[in-house]
Formats: C-alpha cells, sequence, structure tokens
C-alpha cells in the first residue's frame, strides 16, 4: 500500500483546491467544472485515499484526447443514459458534475426510484466522489473493474461512504467502465454488502486539518499538468508586471 | 445604547447605500479603515480579554540577528509568533514576491514550539515559498527593515537620545511586511481548523494578530541593538514614540483574486459596514457628546492627513482635496443652526455626498461609524463567510436570463468588442507564482489568465443564452456547455447577495488595481496609503495602537488616524 511510504508531500485541504482546480484547467478542463474536481479531490484524500494516484490517470486521459467532457442524455425505460458525444471515453470530471446535477434535478421532480448509467467513463471512482462531496445523500455507484468484479460505493449522509471492497486500495482500472447510479431504497441501506468500510467525513476532515494531506506518489507528474496555467516569465513582465520595483531601499 | 437609537436604528436600518453607487472602482479605491476593519476588531478583543504577551526567547546577538518567540495566550489559546532575523545585502532587498531573502521571516505557531519545532521552522521559514510548513503553523511572513528609520531609531536610543519625530513620521514604521500569508499556504493550516475559535471569529484575524506581533517584535529589536551599541547610555523609546510607530506593508496583485473569488465574503465585508451606517444615519436625535466626539475626530483626520505624505501625484491631489474639504466641514459644523434638528448624521452624509470627493466621502463614513461604536461594534461578528458558489441544475434558462438581465446591468453595458475593454488580463507567472498584470494585445500569457472577468465572462454567457429555448434548464445546458459552469454557478449565487459583485470592468485598460488594493487593505484596518504605482502600494497597519503593555481599558480602541507625539 502507498501509503506505508513517505510522502512526497503533505498539502492543505486549500492548496488541494489551488494544485487541482489548475491542474484539470491545464488539460483543457473549464474552471468551474475544474473548480467540482478539487472538490470531489478532497472528498478522495479525506477518505485516506491518494487523491492525485486516482486523479492522474483521469487527467492524463484528457491530455491524451482519450476522454471527452462533451456529453449527451438520452432518456430510456430504465433510466437517463450519459455518453460521451465523441467516439471517445467519458471524462469523469464531467462525468460527476453532470450526473450530480442530473441528481439534483430529478430529486426535485420525485423521490421515486431513480436510475443512471454513465457509459464508458475513464476513471468510475471520481463519480463516486462527485456524488459523496455534493452530499447527496443514499446513491450506489457501481462499475467493474479491469478483472470483472463489481464495485459499489454507497454515499450515504454528510459526505459519508461505504464500498463493496476492503481497505482504501480502489480495484485496477485500465480500461472505461459503464458507471450505474441508483437512488437507494431506505431497507438496502444497511446491506450486509457495505460491511467493508466506513469512512466518516467529518471525523476524518478533523484529522486531515490537524496532520495535512499526505501526497505519496507522482506528484512531479501532477505539478506538471498544474504548471501550464503558469506564464513563462521575461525581463518585459518581470520588470514591469507587478507594478514594483526590484530592489526597494527606504 | 439608549432606547431611541435602538428604536431609530431598527425602523430605518434597511437604508443602505446601493450597491451600484458603493461597488465602484472608484470610490472601492477611496476607502478608509473604519472601527469595523479587522485590525480594529483584534485590539478591541485583545482588550476586553485581557490577553497576555510574553517574549518567550529572545536569541538575537548584538546586530540583531537570531530567533526569537513571542506568545500570546488568549483566554483558551496560546499562539507563538516564531521569528528569524538574518543579514541581507542592501541589493537584495525588494518588496516584490520574487525575492528570495529578507530582513527578518516569521511564522505564527499554533501552541508554543518546541525545540524540534524550532529547528524545523528553522530549515523553512526563511525560505519563505520555497518551504514547506505544517498545520502547527497558522501563518507564514516576512519583512523588510526600512533602514533608515531603523538605523537612525538604534542611532539615537544607543546614544541616550529619542528618535527624529519628523522622520516617524515620514515612514511610520520600523520594518515592513511583504507578504502574510495564511488559510493553508505552504502546507500551512487551513482556516478552517481554527475557524471555531472564538478569538479568530471575525475575519482575517490570525492574519493581523501575526502582523501585530511582528509590529512589537521590531520595536523590542530595534530597542535591543541599540542597547548592545549604547550599553549604559543607551535608553528605550519613549512609549508614546513606540505607539505612534506601526508596521508597514507592500502590498501587490495578489489581492485582486483573492477579491474575485470570494464574492460572498466581500459582501459580508461591505454589507457589514453600510449596516452600521445606516443605523447611524437613521438616528434622529443625537447626543452633545457624539458631536463633540465627531468634530474632534475631524480635527484628528485633518491632523492625520497633514502627515500623509507620499510621492504619488494622484494621492496627493486626492489627500490635499480631502484636507481643504476637511476644513469646509469643520467650519460647517461651527454654525450653530446647522447642528440643531434631527438627522444630523444623515445630514452630514447628504452634505459630503453632494459636495465633496469620493475620498472625503468615505472619510465622513469612516468618522459617523466612529462616533457611534456601541451600537455597530457587534456587527463585526458577521464579517466572515466560508461559503462557497452554488450551482442551481434546475433552474430554468429563461430564469438564468432574466437573473443576469436584473443584476448584471453593468456588464451588458460594456462593450467587450471594443479592444480597450479588455486589453487588461492577470496570470500567474511561472516565477514563484507571482500574480501579475499583462497587455492581452502585447504580452504573452492571455491565454492563462486567471478567471477574474466576471463582466465579460457574464456578457458571454447573456450572448449564449439570449436565443435559446427559455425551458431548458442549466444542468441540461451545461452538458453540451460547461465552460459556462463557472460564470452560472456566480450569477446564481451572487444575485443574493448585494455587494458581491464589483461593478466595474477589471480588464480595461485604464483599470487601476490599485483601487482594489485600497478597498481590501482598508477592510484591513490599513492607513497612510502609499502607492507606489497603479499596481502596488505601500501601506501602515497598528499605527497609534497599543503595545501589548499599552492596553488601557478606556484607551484600548482610540487610535484611528494617528497623529506624531509632540
Amino acid at each position: 500500500m502507498a501509503s506505508m511510504k513517505s510522502p512526497e508531500i503533505v498539502l492543505s485541504f486549500n492548496e488541494i483546491a489551488f494544485y487541482f482546480t489548475r491542474a484539470a484547467v491545464g488539460v483543457g478542463v473549464p474552471y468551474g467544472l475544474a473548480e467540482d474536481f478539487a472538490r470531489s479531490s478532497i472528498w478522495i484524500a479525506i477518505s485516506g485515499i491518494d487523491p492525485v494516484e486516482i486523479s492522474l490517470p483521469a487527467l492524463k486521459s484528457l491530455d491524451e484526447n482519450y476522454s471527452s467532457i462533451q456529453v449527451c442524455q438520452t432518456d430510456g425505460i430504465s433510466g437517463i443514459v450519459l455518453s460521451s458525444i465523441e467516439k471517445k471515453q467519458l471524462s469523469a470530471l464531467q462525468g460527476g458534475p453532470v450526473v450530480c446535477d442530473c441528481i439534483s434535478l430529478i430529486s426535485k421532480k420525485s423521490k421515486e426510484y431513480h436510475h443512471f448509467t454513465i457509459k464508458k467513463v475513464d476513471n468510475p471512482f471520481l463519480i463516486a466522489a462527485a456524488v459523496g462531496s455534493n452530499k447527496l445523500g443514499y446513491w450506489q455507484i457501481s462499475w467493474n473493474s479491469s478483472n470483472g468484479n463489481l464495485c459499489s460505493v454507497l454515499t450515504t449522509q454528510n459526505g459519508n461512504y461505504k464500498t463493496s471492497w476492503e481497505g482504501n486500495n480502489i480495484p485496477e482500472q485500465d480500461s472505461p467502465s459503464d458507471v450505474f447510479v441508483m437512488s437507494i431504497e431506505n431497507d438496502l441501506k444497511n446491506d450486509s454488502n457495505w460491511k467493508y468500510q466506513k469512512t466518516y467525513f467529518y471525523k476524518n476532515r478533523k484529522k486531515y486539518l490537524e496532520e495535512g494531506i499526505p501526497i505519496y506518489c507522482d506528484w512531479h507528474k501532477f505539478y506538471y499538468y498544474f504548471s501550464r496555467v503558469l506564464v513563462p516569465s521575461d525581463e518585459k513582465s518581470r520588470i514591469l508586471g507587478a507594478g514594483a520595483g526590484l530592489i526597494d531601499r527606504d | 445604547m439608549n432606547s431611541v437609537s435602538i428604536q431609530d436604528s431598527l425602523t430605518v436600518s434597511n437604508k443602505k447605500r446601493p450597491p451600484e453607487k458603493i461597488m465602484r472602482l472608484s470610490r472601492m479605491g477611496s476607502s478608509f479603515q473604519t472601527r469595523l476593519s479587522f485590525s480594529r476588531t483584534l485590539t478591541r478583543t485583545i482588550s476586553k480579554e485581557k490577553w497576555k504577551f510574553d517574549p518567550l526567547r529572545f536569541e538575537v546577538n548584538e546586530k540583531g540577528f537570531g530567533t526569537s518567540v513571542f506568545t500570546v495566550h488568549t483566554l483558551k489559546n496560546t499562539y507563538s509568533l516564531v521569528a528569524f532575523t538574518n543579514e541581507m545585502a542592501p541589493e537584495k532587498r525588494t518588496d516584490r514576491v520574487v525575492a528570495e531573502t529578507w530582513d527578518a521571516t516569521f511564522s505564527l505557531f499554533d501552541g508554543i514550539p518546541s525545540e524540534s519545532d524550532i529547528n524545523r521552522l528553522a530549515e523553512n521559514t526563511p525560505k519563505q515559498e520555497a518551504g514547506r510548513f505544517s498545520p502547527k503553523e497558522l501563518v507564514l511572513a516576512r519583512a523588510n527593515k526600512s533602514l533608515r528609520l531603523f538605523d537612525h531609531v538604534v542611532s539615537k536610543l544607543s546614544n541616550g537620545l529619542q528618535p527624529d519625530v519628523g522622520l516617524l513620521k515620514s515612514v511610520g514604521y520600523l520594518m515592513r511586511t511583504t507578504a502574510v500569508y495564511g488559510s493553508g499556504k505552504f502546507g500551512c493550516a487551513d482556516r478552517e481548523k481554527i475557524s471555531n475559535r472564538s478569538e479568530f471569529r471575525g475575519a482575517f484575524q490570525v492574519e493581523l494578530l501575526a502582523v501585530y506581533l511582528i509590529r512589537w517584535f521590531t520595536i523590542k529589536l530595534v530597542e535591543h541593538v541599540a542597547s548592545c551599541n549604547g550599553g549604559e547610555k543607551a535608553v528605550l523609546m519613549n512609549p508614546e514614540i513606540s505607539k505612534f510607530l506601526g508596521i508597514g506593508n507592500a502590498t501587490g496583485l495578489g489581492m485582486a483574486p483573492f477579491m474575485i473569488k470570494h464574492p460572498i465574503l466581500i459582501n459580508n465585508w461591505v454589507l457589514a459596514r453600510e449596516e452600521a451606517l445606516s443605523r447611524v444615519i437613521s438616528l434622529k436625535s443625537n447626543a452633545a457628546e457624539k458631536l463633540f466626539l465627531f468634530k474632534n475626530l475631524l480635527i484628528q483626520a485633518s491632523l492625520h492627513f497633514n502627515e500623509w505624505n507620499v510621492e504619488d501625484k494622484k494621492q496627493n491631489f486626492k489627500i490635499k482635496k480631502t484636507k481643504d474639504e476637511i476644513k469646509l466641514l469643520i467650519n460647517w459644523c461651527e454654525i450653530e443652526k446647522n447642528l440643531s434638528g434631527s438627522f444630523i448624521w444623515k445630514r452630514i452624509l447628504n452634505l459630503s455626498e453632494s459636495k465633496y470627493s469620493l475620498e472625503t466621502q468615505e472619510l465622513i463614513v469612516s468618522l459617523l461609524l466612529e462616533t457611534h461604536g456601541e451600537m455597530i461594534d457587534e456587527l463585526s461578528n458577521n464579517m466572515e463567510s466560508s461559503a462557497d458558489l452554488k450551482l442551481d441544475p434546475s433552474m430554468e434558462i429563461r430564469e438564468l436570463s432574466d437573473l443576469v438581465k436584473n443584476s448584471f446591468e453593468w456588464a451588458l453595458e460594456i462593450d467587450f468588442d471594443n479592444p480597450e475593454k479588455q486589453r487588461r488580463f492577470w496570470y500567474y507567472s511561472e516565477e514563484k507564482l507571482e500574480p501579475r498584470f499583462g497587455d492581452r494585445f502585447n504580452d504573452t500569457g492571455a491565454d492563462q489568465e486567471m478567471p477574474l472577468a466576471v463582466g465579460r465572462d457574464v456578457k458571454k454567457l447573456f450572448k449564449k443564452i439570449k436565443n435559446m429555448p427559455g425551458d431548458i434548464s442549466v444542468g441540461k445546458f451545461l452538458q453540451l456547455n460547461s465552460e459556462y459552469r463557472g460564470i452560472i454557478k456566480r450569477v446564481q449565487t451572487v444575485v443574493k447577495y448585494p455587494y458581491a459583485e464589483i461593478r466595474d470592468n477589471l480588464l480595461d485598460s485604464e483599470m487601476r488595481p490599485i483601487d482594489l488594493l485600497r478597498f481590501k487593505l482598508s477592510f484591513f484596518g490599513a492607513s497612510k496609503f502609499d502607492p507606489k504605482s497603479d499596481l502596488w502600494t505601500r501601506i501602515t497597519l497598528f499605527q497609534g495602537a497599543p503595545l501589548p503593555d499599552q492596553f488601557t481599558n478606556d484607551e484600548s480602541d482610540e487610535w484611528p488616524f494617528p497623529i506624531s507625539p509632540v
């Protein structure tokens, strides 16, 4: 497990928000959407999972043009289907916020059972993170891992969640997967399928406020995407861009 | 508060100055500190709660270089300013973010640091942005000496003399901070960690506590160096002189992105001030002692302005004009019939708005609040917010369009097809992430501009949606138009907060970032604004405020518009 190593860097929540927003912008994601991604990343970090490890493949996929943020919605008998309008994977950076928007929309209209399918998502756990960080209540988010196992996350109240797997290591995902998002009936909330983990969002949040969020791997790769929002400095901008002198004696 | 003023304030407290008048750059750039400013709130709390200060460690050599720990005990918690001072070459001294060395560097530590903590900070604090910190640290800051004043004070004190008041007036501080970082910067604690502590309930209290401690430290430092140089001849500074010394600050472009990014917070600051003003001007009757106080404050402000000397021509012109207008108002107040009758405060405000410059108008606002602390000071508790922008995906495009039309008329009126209306842009330089200001048509980097162009983005959004079917939901619209997610969130949120948005074009070729800086700094409690360009200003904080051993029950809050000791 990565957390046995020393962290490469320990970040504050504010730094997660700052760097993750801009790393997403660095791969072409608009600011408003990138801010939602950063919020999801904080939720991931509070769970004790390295947010760089989770989000780097999603950023890479966008950067290499395998994923798209253009979404098409179709309403079928078995629920709403969201998919990329291009022949690409759907970026979870867009899929997550869009499914949250859909949940907010239908929740206002009815309290009935709801089901969404998000096709070919590049990073399914980020969909769960979006639902969890938006504190939308009880939703089951499921997908098949690369080895065919069904992975499920149950978001509960106040950003808490349970998983169908043990520990903090999310089952490997090296190809896109369809993600199913379902509202959960009351009687299923305590189902024994969710025995493995319960993350106490507020309790963990306090812990990480005291300790910071450790990043164990690939910080320099992540920072590379972030650094794309920075503008190279030249002599002119160095002298004139900040409006102040380079030597101040008084 | 007496019963009359309670009744008065309740009946007309909704008569606030409108945002279209207040949230304009020209007026924002004329702002003054008020008793709701954060430094004022801090000194009131220190005095009320009788915080204890303790220079726990002062291992500094005869040149003033070494390590110090200055501690403050609040009612429930202890905080320590850990300071590192060292020698630096004069040519390395710069106010800019791109600096790499400073006369003094500081961390505000949560508690009392252990030896191991101090060793860790000794490795990191002097590196500032290049160091890494932990949530035990609440604030990171640095400061450079005003060499001419520091050396002068050392020389005088070491020879048994007091410093020259004329020189003190012209500078106002021994050191100038060039950055004060809080809230999670470089690994420091997020604000959330301390937001429930009663001493930090108000806005920016922890940052200003650090600044207040730095000011105290600079005075101890200069006295120490003088003592080492002069031996038995040396004297301490006269308390009235040390009280007159504030702490300088140099501020650049970094404040602008903060203000745009936190519209609800900015709303709360302004709303508190405007609510305070509305309470004062709605008073029908006025007590004689309040009028006496107000007239004295006018004279005090006038004397303060006489000592506010800057090189900047525009600011000098404004200072001169305000001095003239204060004299006119003092004369007006001498005419007895002007002061008789009801609603005197409202009439004074009206007079200033009809006759005087923006700078004088805002000064009058500050003075009106100054005289009514008992009915407004509690508003400082409402000036913090951690609320974020929130999207409502269920809103129909029709409603969104109406929101834009009704609340962003100022933005829709701007012709962004005119290149001069979007010539400017803000960006982060790769050089230490220094915020810089560029010319879109002549400089590189516009592709990486910070998302501060609210007016332009609102207008672009309106253009996109105005001819769309009105019954489409925002959520559906965003599926194919995700580039509008940020601005829609903003529009939907800020319409509930009247003072959240700056109602001017921040990209205009004529735009002066200094107006934003002055606005924000006035809420911090800054005085003696000393613009060095349109992008950068120096200011003084805590000038005239009691030092830790100078708090008395009746004078702790009476330090606005300080004047030099005779």
